[in-house]
Protein backbone atom coordinates (compact mmCIF):
# COMPACT_ATOMS: atom_id res chain seq x y z
CA UNK A 1 0.00 0.00 0.00
CA UNK A 2 2.76 2.60 0.99
CA UNK A 3 4.62 1.88 -2.46
CA UNK A 4 0.78 2.45 -4.51
CA UNK A 5 0.39 5.94 -3.14
CA UNK A 6 3.57 6.61 -4.62
CA UNK A 7 3.36 6.13 -7.96
CA UNK A 8 2.14 9.04 -10.34
CA UNK A 9 -1.62 9.85 -11.20
CA UNK A 10 -0.45 8.42 -14.75
CA UNK A 11 1.23 5.08 -13.42
CA UNK A 12 -2.10 4.75 -10.85
CA UNK A 13 -4.23 5.34 -13.92
CA UNK A 14 -2.37 2.68 -16.44
CA UNK A 15 -2.45 0.67 -14.21
CA UNK A 16 -5.83 0.42 -13.16
CA UNK A 17 -7.22 0.24 -17.03
CA UNK A 18 -4.70 -3.04 -17.13
CA UNK A 19 -6.36 -4.34 -13.89
CA UNK A 20 -3.01 -4.87 -12.41
CA UNK A 21 -4.47 -3.07 -9.26
CA UNK A 22 -8.09 -2.19 -8.99
CA UNK A 23 -9.72 1.35 -8.09
CA UNK A 24 -10.61 0.71 -4.28
CA UNK A 25 -7.10 -0.48 -4.09
CA UNK A 26 -6.09 2.99 -5.29
CA UNK A 27 -8.19 4.74 -2.77
CA UNK A 28 -7.38 2.34 0.02
CA UNK A 29 -3.54 3.03 -0.93
CA UNK A 30 -4.11 6.84 -0.60
CA UNK A 31 -6.43 6.41 3.18
CA UNK A 32 -3.55 4.26 4.15
CA UNK A 33 -0.98 6.93 3.70
CA UNK A 34 -3.48 9.68 4.75
CA UNK A 35 -3.71 7.36 8.12
CA UNK A 36 0.44 7.83 8.75
CA UNK A 37 0.72 11.29 7.98
CA UNK A 38 -1.91 13.63 7.61
CA UNK A 39 -1.49 14.06 11.60
CA UNK A 40 1.68 15.89 10.86
CA UNK A 41 0.60 17.73 7.59
CA UNK A 42 -3.24 18.53 8.01
CA UNK A 43 -3.57 18.98 4.23
CA UNK A 44 -7.34 17.79 4.26
CA UNK A 45 -10.26 19.91 5.84
CA UNK A 46 -12.59 16.45 5.60
CA UNK A 47 -11.65 13.30 4.08
CA UNK A 48 -14.45 11.27 2.18
CA UNK A 49 -13.39 7.93 3.05
CA UNK A 50 -17.03 6.22 2.49
CA UNK A 51 -17.97 8.13 -0.73
CA UNK A 52 -14.66 7.58 -2.28
CA UNK A 53 -14.78 3.70 -1.76
CA UNK A 54 -17.95 3.63 -2.96
CA UNK A 55 -17.36 5.77 -5.84
CA UNK A 56 -14.04 3.20 -6.47
CA UNK A 57 -16.28 0.50 -6.70
CA UNK A 58 -18.85 2.02 -9.45
CA UNK A 59 -15.29 2.56 -11.12
CA UNK A 60 -14.06 -1.37 -10.60
CA UNK A 61 -17.87 -2.37 -11.21
CA UNK A 62 -17.61 -0.82 -14.75
CA UNK A 63 -14.00 -1.96 -15.58
CA UNK A 64 -15.04 -5.63 -14.46
CA UNK A 65 -18.32 -5.29 -16.94
CA UNK A 66 -16.12 -4.17 -19.95
CA UNK A 67 -17.24 -0.65 -19.85
CA UNK A 68 -14.81 2.64 -20.69
CA UNK A 69 -15.50 4.63 -17.39
CA UNK A 70 -13.48 7.55 -18.55
CA UNK A 71 -9.68 8.92 -19.10
CA UNK A 72 -9.04 9.11 -15.07
CA UNK A 73 -11.05 6.34 -13.74
CA UNK A 74 -10.20 5.08 -10.52
CA UNK A 75 -7.81 8.30 -9.88
CA UNK A 76 -7.50 9.39 -6.52
CA UNK A 77 -8.04 13.45 -6.29
CA UNK A 78 -8.25 16.06 -3.82
CA UNK A 79 -9.84 19.35 -4.36
CA UNK A 80 -8.95 22.55 -2.44
CA UNK A 81 -12.10 23.84 -0.43
CA UNK A 82 -12.61 26.67 -2.96
CA UNK A 83 -14.35 24.46 -5.42
CA UNK A 84 -18.10 24.02 -4.46
CA UNK A 85 -18.89 19.98 -4.02
CA UNK A 86 -22.60 19.35 -3.38
CA UNK A 87 -23.24 17.90 -0.31
CA UNK A 88 -20.21 18.62 1.74
CA UNK A 89 -19.32 21.82 3.45
CA UNK A 90 -16.98 24.35 1.21
CA UNK A 91 -15.17 26.87 3.71
CA UNK A 92 -12.89 28.49 1.73
CA UNK A 93 -11.01 28.68 4.84
CA UNK A 94 -13.25 30.94 6.49
CA UNK A 95 -15.74 31.18 9.44
CA UNK A 96 -18.12 33.21 7.56
CA UNK A 97 -18.34 29.39 5.31
CA UNK A 98 -18.24 27.06 8.12
CA UNK A 99 -21.70 25.77 7.35
CA UNK A 100 -22.34 26.45 3.96
CA UNK A 101 -22.78 23.68 2.00
CA UNK A 102 -23.18 23.31 -1.82
CA UNK A 103 -26.17 22.45 -3.54
CA UNK A 104 -24.01 21.87 -6.73
CA UNK A 105 -21.06 20.64 -8.28
CA UNK A 106 -18.55 23.13 -9.39
CA UNK A 107 -18.01 22.59 -13.34
CA UNK A 108 -14.68 21.28 -12.92
CA UNK A 109 -16.06 18.74 -10.66
CA UNK A 110 -18.39 16.83 -12.24
CA UNK A 111 -15.74 16.91 -15.02
CA UNK A 112 -13.13 14.97 -12.74
CA UNK A 113 -16.43 12.45 -11.90
CA UNK A 114 -17.51 11.94 -15.42
CA UNK A 115 -13.47 11.08 -16.37
CA UNK A 116 -13.75 8.59 -13.69
CA UNK A 117 -11.84 10.41 -11.24
CA UNK A 118 -12.48 9.91 -7.26
CA UNK A 119 -12.97 12.40 -4.52
CA UNK A 120 -10.83 12.21 -1.44
CA UNK A 121 -11.34 14.89 0.28
CA UNK A 122 -11.19 18.58 0.47
CA UNK A 123 -8.23 20.72 1.28
CA UNK A 124 -6.65 23.34 3.43
CA UNK A 125 -6.23 26.89 2.23
CA UNK A 126 -5.65 30.64 3.01
CA UNK A 127 -9.14 32.30 4.11
CA UNK A 128 -10.68 33.19 0.58
CA UNK A 129 -7.40 32.22 -1.50
CA UNK A 130 -5.85 35.33 0.19
CA UNK A 131 -2.05 34.66 0.89
CA UNK A 132 0.94 32.95 0.31
CA UNK A 133 1.69 30.33 3.44
CA UNK A 134 -1.65 28.83 4.20
CA UNK A 135 -1.50 30.37 7.42
CA UNK A 136 -4.55 32.24 6.97
CA UNK A 137 -6.88 29.95 7.05
CA UNK A 138 -9.31 29.87 9.96
CA UNK A 139 -9.11 26.44 11.09
CA UNK A 140 -5.48 25.17 10.66
CA UNK A 141 -1.59 25.08 9.94
CA UNK A 142 -0.64 22.80 6.79
CA UNK A 143 2.93 21.88 7.34
CA UNK A 144 5.55 21.63 4.30
CA UNK A 145 6.15 17.77 3.91
CA UNK A 146 9.85 18.66 3.85
CA UNK A 147 10.49 20.42 6.78
CA UNK A 148 7.26 20.57 9.30
CA UNK A 149 8.49 23.39 10.71
CA UNK A 150 7.90 25.29 7.19
CA UNK A 151 5.01 26.62 5.78
CA UNK A 152 3.66 25.05 2.94
CA UNK A 153 3.15 27.81 0.60
CA UNK A 154 -0.35 29.44 -0.66
CA UNK A 155 -2.72 29.53 -0.75
CA UNK A 156 -3.35 26.17 -2.22
CA UNK A 157 -1.30 24.82 0.47
CA UNK A 158 -3.23 22.06 1.16
CA UNK A 159 -3.25 20.38 -2.22
CA UNK A 160 0.22 21.03 -2.91
CA UNK A 161 0.88 19.17 0.43
CA UNK A 162 -1.59 16.13 0.03
CA UNK A 163 0.01 15.64 -3.61
CA UNK A 164 4.10 16.22 -1.79
CA UNK A 165 3.11 13.58 0.63
CA UNK A 166 1.93 11.01 -1.31
CA UNK A 167 -1.73 11.19 0.17
CA UNK A 168 -3.08 11.70 -3.45
CA UNK A 169 -0.92 11.39 -6.84
CA UNK A 170 -3.38 14.86 -7.94
CA UNK A 171 -5.30 17.78 -6.48
CA UNK A 172 -6.50 20.85 -7.90
CA UNK A 173 -5.91 24.30 -7.05
CA UNK A 174 -6.77 27.88 -7.81
CA UNK A 175 -4.34 31.01 -8.59
CA UNK A 176 -5.11 34.27 -8.16
CA UNK A 177 -1.35 35.50 -8.23
CA UNK A 178 0.44 32.68 -7.92
CA UNK A 179 -1.59 30.49 -5.36
CA UNK A 180 -0.59 26.77 -7.35
CA UNK A 181 2.60 27.78 -8.61
CA UNK A 182 4.25 29.08 -5.27
CA UNK A 183 2.78 25.91 -3.15
CA UNK A 184 3.83 23.46 -5.93
CA UNK A 185 7.57 25.00 -5.59
CA UNK A 186 7.86 25.31 -1.97
CA UNK A 187 5.95 21.37 -1.78
CA UNK A 188 8.34 19.83 -4.68
CA UNK A 189 5.81 19.09 -7.48
CA UNK A 190 4.46 20.39 -10.51
CA UNK A 191 1.58 22.92 -10.63
CA UNK A 192 -0.05 24.45 -13.46
CA UNK A 193 -1.70 28.03 -13.72
CA UNK A 194 -3.40 27.40 -17.17
CA UNK A 195 -4.51 30.37 -19.57
CA UNK A 196 -7.03 32.99 -18.30
CA UNK A 197 -10.56 30.99 -19.54
CA UNK A 198 -8.65 27.45 -20.56
CA UNK A 199 -11.32 25.85 -17.27
CA UNK A 200 -14.36 26.59 -16.04
CA UNK A 201 -14.70 28.86 -12.83
CA UNK A 202 -18.58 27.92 -12.16
CA UNK A 203 -18.52 26.89 -8.67
CA UNK A 204 -15.10 28.17 -7.81
CA UNK A 205 -15.81 30.75 -5.05
CA UNK A 206 -14.64 34.27 -6.36
CA UNK A 207 -11.63 36.24 -5.07
CA UNK A 208 -10.41 38.42 -8.32
CA UNK A 209 -12.70 37.55 -11.34
CA UNK A 210 -10.16 38.81 -13.76
CA UNK A 211 -7.56 36.86 -12.63
CA UNK A 212 -8.97 33.57 -10.90
CA UNK A 213 -8.13 30.21 -12.69
CA UNK A 214 -7.98 26.60 -11.19
CA UNK A 215 -5.55 24.41 -12.04
CA UNK A 216 -3.70 21.07 -11.55
CA UNK A 217 -1.08 19.91 -9.19
CA UNK A 218 0.15 16.11 -9.86
CA UNK A 219 3.60 14.13 -9.39
CA UNK A 220 4.48 14.10 -12.73
CA UNK A 221 4.40 16.98 -16.09
CA UNK A 222 1.56 14.31 -17.62
CA UNK A 223 -0.53 13.77 -14.47
CA UNK A 224 -1.41 17.41 -14.72
CA UNK A 225 -1.61 17.09 -18.95
CA UNK A 226 -4.32 14.31 -17.85
CA UNK A 227 -6.05 16.14 -15.82
CA UNK A 228 -6.52 19.44 -17.95
CA UNK A 229 -7.50 17.82 -20.35
CA UNK A 230 -10.34 16.78 -18.44
CA UNK A 231 -10.99 19.84 -16.94
CA UNK A 232 -10.63 22.20 -19.54
CA UNK A 233 -13.21 23.64 -22.01
CA UNK A 234 -16.10 25.81 -22.68
CA UNK A 235 -18.96 25.80 -20.28
CA UNK A 236 -22.18 27.40 -21.04
CA UNK A 237 -22.17 28.35 -16.60
CA UNK A 238 -18.97 30.69 -16.82
CA UNK A 239 -18.96 33.63 -19.71
CA UNK A 240 -15.01 33.74 -19.31
CA UNK A 241 -15.01 30.08 -20.13
CA UNK A 242 -13.46 29.88 -24.07
CA UNK A 243 -14.06 28.09 -27.04
CA UNK A 244 -10.65 27.21 -27.61
CA UNK A 245 -10.37 23.31 -28.79
CA UNK A 246 -9.05 20.91 -25.99
CA UNK A 247 -6.27 18.61 -27.06
CA UNK A 248 -5.29 15.33 -25.14
CA UNK A 249 -2.54 17.05 -23.82
CA UNK A 250 -1.03 13.71 -22.28
CA UNK A 251 -0.77 12.45 -26.02
CA UNK A 252 1.63 14.76 -27.47
CA UNK A 253 4.26 15.22 -24.34
CA UNK A 254 7.16 13.93 -26.56
CA UNK A 255 8.44 16.55 -28.63
CA UNK A 256 12.10 17.58 -29.12
CA UNK A 257 13.47 20.86 -27.94
CA UNK A 258 15.27 21.16 -30.71
CA UNK A 259 15.47 25.07 -31.80
CA UNK A 260 12.45 26.30 -29.00
CA UNK A 261 13.77 29.71 -27.74
CA UNK A 262 13.64 29.86 -23.80
CA UNK A 263 13.67 33.62 -23.14
CA UNK A 264 15.63 34.60 -19.70
CA UNK A 265 14.03 37.85 -18.50
CA UNK A 266 16.83 39.71 -16.65
CA UNK A 267 14.42 41.46 -14.51
CA UNK A 268 13.48 37.84 -13.08
CA UNK A 269 17.11 37.59 -11.92
CA UNK A 270 18.22 40.85 -9.87
CA UNK A 271 21.25 41.05 -8.57
CA UNK A 272 20.10 40.28 -5.01
CA UNK A 273 18.63 37.25 -5.88
CA UNK A 274 18.72 34.05 -3.93
CA UNK A 275 22.19 32.52 -5.13
CA UNK A 276 21.01 28.76 -4.65
CA UNK A 277 17.57 29.76 -6.63
CA UNK A 278 19.03 31.61 -9.19
CA UNK A 279 21.56 28.53 -9.57
CA UNK A 280 18.63 25.98 -9.47
CA UNK A 281 17.25 27.70 -12.70
CA UNK A 282 20.32 28.59 -14.96
CA UNK A 283 21.08 24.99 -14.71
CA UNK A 284 17.82 23.92 -15.85
CA UNK A 285 18.63 26.21 -18.72
CA UNK A 286 21.86 24.82 -19.36
CA UNK A 287 20.53 21.30 -19.44
CA UNK A 288 17.61 22.59 -22.07
CA UNK A 289 20.27 23.84 -24.18
CA UNK A 290 22.06 20.33 -24.04
CA UNK A 291 18.72 18.89 -25.49
CA UNK A 292 19.08 21.74 -28.09
CA UNK A 293 17.37 24.47 -26.81
CA UNK A 294 18.42 27.85 -27.49
CA UNK A 295 18.47 30.23 -24.46
CA UNK A 296 18.33 33.92 -25.16
CA UNK A 297 18.10 37.10 -22.97
CA UNK A 298 14.66 39.19 -22.81
CA UNK A 299 13.65 41.85 -21.34
CA UNK A 300 9.84 42.73 -19.37
CA UNK A 301 10.68 46.00 -18.36
CA UNK A 302 7.68 46.84 -16.35
CA UNK A 303 8.58 44.31 -13.81
CA UNK A 304 8.84 46.23 -11.05
CA UNK A 305 5.24 47.34 -11.36
CA UNK A 306 3.83 44.18 -11.42
CA UNK A 307 3.00 43.60 -7.34
CA UNK A 308 1.29 46.87 -7.02
CA UNK A 309 -0.95 46.93 -10.18
CA UNK A 310 -1.64 43.32 -8.52
CA UNK A 311 -2.75 44.39 -5.02
CA UNK A 312 -4.93 47.04 -6.92
CA UNK A 313 -6.42 45.14 -8.93
CA UNK A 314 -6.82 41.91 -7.08
CA UNK A 315 -8.28 43.70 -3.63
CA UNK A 316 -10.39 45.87 -5.61
CA UNK A 317 -12.60 42.86 -7.65
CA UNK A 318 -12.11 41.01 -4.16
CA UNK A 319 -13.90 44.11 -1.95
CA UNK A 320 -16.86 44.01 -4.85
CA UNK A 321 -16.77 39.93 -5.18
CA UNK A 322 -16.89 39.50 -1.02
CA UNK A 323 -19.71 42.09 -0.93
CA UNK A 324 -22.16 39.09 -1.09
CA UNK A 325 -21.43 37.61 2.15
CA UNK A 326 -23.98 39.65 4.30
CA UNK A 327 -25.94 37.14 6.57
CA UNK A 328 -28.44 36.79 4.49
CA UNK A 329 -28.72 33.73 2.00
CA UNK A 330 -25.81 31.66 3.40
CA UNK A 331 -23.33 32.12 5.53
CA UNK A 332 -22.66 33.53 9.31
CA UNK A 333 -24.80 35.35 10.74
CA UNK A 334 -24.44 37.81 13.71
CA UNK A 335 -26.70 37.25 16.59
CA UNK A 336 -29.03 39.22 18.37
CA UNK A 337 -28.56 42.52 15.65
CA UNK A 338 -30.86 44.85 16.33
CA UNK A 339 -31.53 46.25 12.38
CA UNK A 340 -30.55 45.23 9.15
CA UNK A 341 -27.00 47.36 9.29
CA UNK A 342 -25.74 45.96 12.37
CA UNK A 343 -26.26 42.40 10.90
CA UNK A 344 -24.23 43.41 8.06
CA UNK A 345 -21.79 44.94 10.07
CA UNK A 346 -21.18 42.30 12.84
CA UNK A 347 -21.70 39.41 10.22
CA UNK A 348 -18.83 40.42 8.09
CA UNK A 349 -16.64 41.81 11.27
CA UNK A 350 -17.07 38.22 13.28
CA UNK A 351 -17.11 36.05 9.67
CA UNK A 352 -13.95 37.48 8.49
CA UNK A 353 -10.04 36.66 9.03
CA UNK A 354 -8.17 40.06 9.52
CA UNK A 355 -5.84 39.28 5.64
CA UNK A 356 -9.73 39.60 4.33
CA UNK A 357 -10.52 42.62 6.24
CA UNK A 358 -7.13 44.27 5.02
CA UNK A 359 -7.52 43.14 1.43
CA UNK A 360 -11.56 44.28 1.43
CA UNK A 361 -10.40 47.38 3.15
CA UNK A 362 -7.76 48.38 0.43
CA UNK A 363 -9.68 47.43 -2.71
CA UNK A 364 -12.62 49.32 -0.71
CA UNK A 365 -10.30 52.53 -0.67
CA UNK A 366 -8.92 52.42 -4.24
CA UNK A 367 -12.31 52.23 -5.71
CA UNK A 368 -14.00 54.81 -3.17
CA UNK A 369 -14.86 58.06 -4.62
CA UNK A 370 -11.80 60.47 -5.78
CA UNK A 371 -9.25 57.67 -5.76
CA UNK A 372 -10.58 55.31 -8.39
CA UNK A 373 -8.64 57.11 -10.79
CA UNK A 374 -5.28 57.49 -9.10
CA UNK A 375 -5.35 53.84 -8.33
CA UNK A 376 -7.43 51.47 -10.38
CA UNK A 377 -7.74 52.90 -13.40
CA UNK A 378 -3.65 53.94 -13.30
CA UNK A 379 -3.29 50.31 -12.53
CA UNK A 380 -5.61 49.21 -15.77
CA UNK A 381 -3.58 51.31 -17.76
CA UNK A 382 0.05 49.69 -16.21
CA UNK A 383 -1.84 46.31 -17.09
CA UNK A 384 -1.57 47.18 -20.46
CA UNK A 385 2.17 47.87 -20.57
CA UNK A 386 2.50 44.33 -18.86
CA UNK A 387 0.74 42.73 -20.93
CA UNK A 388 2.65 45.20 -23.99
CA UNK A 389 6.20 43.49 -22.65
CA UNK A 390 5.34 39.75 -22.79
CA UNK A 391 3.62 40.32 -26.35
CA UNK A 392 7.37 41.66 -27.17
CA UNK A 393 8.98 38.97 -25.47
CA UNK A 394 7.18 36.66 -27.33
CA UNK A 395 8.04 37.63 -30.50
CA UNK A 396 11.49 37.15 -29.88
CA UNK A 397 10.96 33.67 -27.58
CA UNK A 398 8.38 30.73 -27.96
CA UNK A 399 8.38 30.05 -23.92
CA UNK A 400 9.60 32.00 -20.58
CA UNK A 401 12.01 30.84 -17.89
CA UNK A 402 12.37 32.55 -14.53
CA UNK A 403 12.53 31.25 -10.72
CA UNK A 404 8.96 30.52 -9.50
CA UNK A 405 9.91 31.99 -6.13
CA UNK A 406 11.91 34.46 -4.85
CA UNK A 407 13.04 31.94 -1.71
CA UNK A 408 12.84 28.70 -0.50
CA UNK A 409 9.58 27.82 1.71
CA UNK A 410 10.10 30.10 4.91
CA UNK A 411 8.65 29.16 8.41
CA UNK A 412 5.61 29.64 10.02
CA UNK A 413 5.37 33.61 11.46
CA UNK A 414 7.91 34.89 9.54
CA UNK A 415 5.77 36.66 7.28
CA UNK A 416 2.60 37.19 9.39
CA UNK A 417 3.37 40.50 10.76
CA UNK A 418 4.53 42.47 7.92
CA UNK A 419 1.73 42.28 4.86
CA UNK A 420 3.51 43.62 2.20
CA UNK A 421 6.82 41.24 2.82
CA UNK A 422 4.37 38.01 2.26
CA UNK A 423 2.61 40.21 -0.81
CA UNK A 424 6.40 40.25 -1.68
CA UNK A 425 6.81 36.32 -2.37
CA UNK A 426 4.74 36.62 -5.33
CA UNK A 427 6.97 38.36 -7.10
CA UNK A 428 7.53 36.10 -9.86
CA UNK A 429 3.86 35.07 -10.39
CA UNK A 430 1.89 37.46 -10.24
CA UNK A 431 1.98 39.27 -13.33
CA UNK A 432 1.33 36.24 -15.25
CA UNK A 433 -2.09 36.44 -13.97
CA UNK A 434 -2.26 40.21 -14.71
CA UNK A 435 -1.67 39.43 -18.28
CA UNK A 436 -3.58 36.32 -18.54
CA UNK A 437 -1.00 33.41 -19.81
CA UNK A 438 -0.37 29.96 -18.68
CA UNK A 439 2.85 28.94 -16.53
CA UNK A 440 3.89 25.57 -14.71
CA UNK A 441 6.18 25.64 -12.05
CA UNK A 442 8.76 22.54 -12.18
CA UNK A 443 10.96 21.21 -9.67
CA UNK A 444 14.67 22.00 -10.68
CA UNK A 445 16.76 21.31 -7.72
CA UNK A 446 17.26 21.32 -3.59
CA UNK A 447 18.70 24.33 -1.52
CA UNK A 448 21.31 23.36 1.20
CA UNK A 449 18.44 23.90 3.44
CA UNK A 450 17.37 20.84 2.34
CA UNK A 451 13.82 22.28 0.34
CA UNK A 452 13.09 22.45 -2.88
CA UNK A 453 13.68 25.16 -5.39
CA UNK A 454 11.16 25.49 -8.53
CA UNK A 455 11.57 26.47 -12.04
CA UNK A 456 8.66 28.38 -13.46
CA UNK A 457 8.13 27.96 -17.16
CA UNK A 458 5.70 30.79 -19.11
CA UNK A 459 3.78 30.37 -22.39
CA UNK A 460 1.84 32.20 -24.57
CA UNK A 461 -2.19 32.48 -24.46
CA UNK A 462 -3.38 28.95 -25.00
CA UNK A 463 0.17 27.14 -25.67
CA UNK A 464 -0.26 24.83 -22.02
CA UNK A 465 0.80 21.92 -25.00
CA UNK A 466 3.93 23.72 -25.45
CA UNK A 467 4.58 23.93 -21.75
CA UNK A 468 3.70 20.55 -20.82
CA UNK A 469 6.29 19.21 -23.82
CA UNK A 470 9.10 21.61 -22.91
CA UNK A 471 8.24 20.53 -19.04
CA UNK A 472 8.24 17.24 -19.39
CA UNK A 473 11.74 16.95 -21.26
CA UNK A 474 13.24 18.81 -18.62
CA UNK A 475 11.73 16.33 -15.99
CA UNK A 476 12.71 13.24 -17.22
CA UNK A 477 16.37 15.11 -17.83
CA UNK A 478 16.60 16.24 -14.21
CA UNK A 479 14.74 13.12 -12.89
CA UNK A 480 13.84 15.10 -9.57
CA UNK A 481 10.97 12.90 -8.42
CA UNK A 482 13.73 9.67 -7.99
CA UNK A 483 16.43 11.35 -6.63
CA UNK A 484 14.86 13.60 -4.15
CA UNK A 485 11.59 12.47 -1.64
CA UNK A 486 10.70 14.74 1.60
CA UNK A 487 12.13 12.73 4.36
CA UNK A 488 10.24 14.50 7.21
CA UNK A 489 7.61 11.95 6.98
CA UNK A 490 9.25 8.96 6.74
CA UNK A 491 11.43 9.67 9.77
CA UNK B 1 1.60 59.80 5.34
CA UNK B 2 -0.74 58.02 2.36
CA UNK B 3 -3.72 57.73 4.45
CA UNK B 4 -5.04 58.78 7.80
CA UNK B 5 -7.44 57.47 10.66
CA UNK B 6 -10.44 58.92 9.37
CA UNK B 7 -10.07 57.83 6.10
CA UNK B 8 -9.41 54.49 7.35
CA UNK B 9 -13.24 54.77 9.66
CA UNK B 10 -14.97 56.00 6.56
CA UNK B 11 -13.49 53.19 4.66
CA UNK B 12 -14.32 50.54 7.08
CA UNK B 13 -18.01 51.77 6.81
CA UNK B 14 -18.26 51.59 2.95
CA UNK B 15 -17.08 48.21 3.65
CA UNK B 16 -19.91 47.86 6.21
CA UNK B 17 -17.01 46.07 8.72
CA UNK B 18 -16.62 47.36 12.39
CA UNK B 19 -12.99 48.05 13.93
CA UNK B 20 -12.09 48.48 17.75
CA UNK B 21 -9.70 52.45 17.85
CA UNK B 22 -6.93 49.68 18.04
CA UNK B 23 -7.42 47.61 14.89
CA UNK B 24 -8.14 51.17 13.03
CA UNK B 25 -4.76 52.31 14.06
CA UNK B 26 -3.02 49.16 12.87
CA UNK B 27 -5.08 48.34 10.15
CA UNK B 28 -3.61 52.43 8.88
CA UNK B 29 -0.11 51.45 9.52
CA UNK B 30 -0.52 48.78 7.34
CA UNK B 31 -2.14 50.16 4.69
CA UNK B 32 -0.24 53.78 4.76
CA UNK B 33 2.66 51.21 3.99
CA UNK B 34 1.07 49.15 1.64
CA UNK B 35 0.07 52.54 0.03
CA UNK B 36 3.26 53.85 -0.24
CA UNK B 37 4.74 50.71 -2.06
CA UNK B 38 1.69 51.20 -4.66
CA UNK B 39 2.92 54.98 -5.44
CA UNK B 40 5.56 53.40 -7.45
CA UNK B 41 2.93 53.41 -10.26
CA UNK B 42 3.39 56.84 -10.25
CA UNK B 43 6.64 57.16 -12.05
CA UNK B 44 4.90 55.85 -15.33
CA UNK B 45 3.62 58.03 -17.57
CA UNK B 46 0.08 56.56 -18.66
CA UNK B 47 -2.12 59.49 -20.36
CA UNK B 48 -1.86 57.70 -23.22
CA UNK B 49 -1.82 54.37 -22.51
CA UNK B 50 -5.66 52.05 -22.76
CA UNK B 51 -7.09 50.52 -19.54
CA UNK B 52 -6.67 46.73 -19.62
CA UNK B 53 -9.50 45.23 -17.79
CA UNK B 54 -9.88 41.72 -19.59
CA UNK B 55 -6.67 40.11 -20.59
CA UNK B 56 -7.48 37.21 -23.42
CA UNK B 57 -9.84 39.53 -25.50
CA UNK B 58 -11.78 36.31 -26.58
CA UNK B 59 -15.66 36.92 -26.72
CA UNK B 60 -17.77 36.13 -23.56
CA UNK B 61 -19.80 32.95 -24.19
CA UNK B 62 -23.31 33.20 -23.64
CA UNK B 63 -26.12 30.21 -23.77
CA UNK B 64 -29.18 30.39 -25.23
CA UNK B 65 -31.96 32.40 -23.28
CA UNK B 66 -34.11 29.26 -22.48
CA UNK B 67 -35.82 28.16 -19.06
CA UNK B 68 -33.99 25.26 -17.95
CA UNK B 69 -34.21 23.48 -15.23
CA UNK B 70 -32.65 25.29 -12.13
CA UNK B 71 -32.13 25.14 -7.84
CA UNK B 72 -35.82 24.35 -5.71
CA UNK B 73 -36.93 26.67 -3.61
CA UNK B 74 -35.92 24.01 -0.63
CA UNK B 75 -32.32 23.80 -1.77
CA UNK B 76 -32.44 27.65 -2.20
CA UNK B 77 -33.24 28.41 1.27
CA UNK B 78 -31.01 25.34 2.62
CA UNK B 79 -28.17 27.35 3.28
CA UNK B 80 -29.80 30.69 4.66
CA UNK B 81 -29.06 31.21 8.38
CA UNK B 82 -32.92 32.28 8.67
CA UNK B 83 -35.92 31.99 6.06
CA UNK B 84 -39.78 31.58 6.36
CA UNK B 85 -42.10 31.44 3.76
CA UNK B 86 -40.09 30.52 0.73
CA UNK B 87 -38.47 33.54 1.63
CA UNK B 88 -34.83 34.71 3.50
CA UNK B 89 -35.83 36.24 6.06
CA UNK B 90 -33.58 39.55 7.58
CA UNK B 91 -33.88 41.71 10.96
CA UNK B 92 -35.53 44.98 10.72
CA UNK B 93 -34.24 47.42 8.16
CA UNK B 94 -35.23 50.75 9.49
CA UNK B 95 -35.18 50.39 13.88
Amino acid sequence: MQQLSRLSGSEILTRIRSREISAQEATRASLARMEIVEEKVRAFRCILEAEALTAAGAIDAALARGEDPGPLAGLPVALKDVLCLAGHPTTCGSKILENFIPPYDATVIRRLKEAGAVILGKTNMDEFAMGSSTENSAFEKTRNPWDLDRVPGGSSGGSAAAVAADMVPVSLGSDTGGSIRQPAAFCGIPGLKPTYGRVSRFGLVAFASSLDQVGPFGKTVEDLARVLSVISGQDPRDSTSAGVPVPEYAGQLSSPLRSIRLGVPREYFPSGLDAEIGGAVRTLLTRAEGLGARVVEISLPHTDYSIPTYYILATAEASSNLARYDGVRYGYRAKGAKDLGEMYRRSRSEGFGGEVKRRIMLGTYVLSSGYYDAYYLKAQKVRTLLKNDFDEAFKKADLIVTPTTPSTAFRFGEKTDDPLQMYLSDIFTATINLVGIPALSLPCGIATNGLPIGAQIIGPAFSEARLFQVAAALESELDFRSRHRPAALDA
Amino acid sequence: MNIGIETVRHVARLANIDFSDQELELFTRQLDSILGYIDKLNELETARIEPTSHVTRIEQTLREDRAAESLSVTQALANAPESKDHHFTVPKVIS
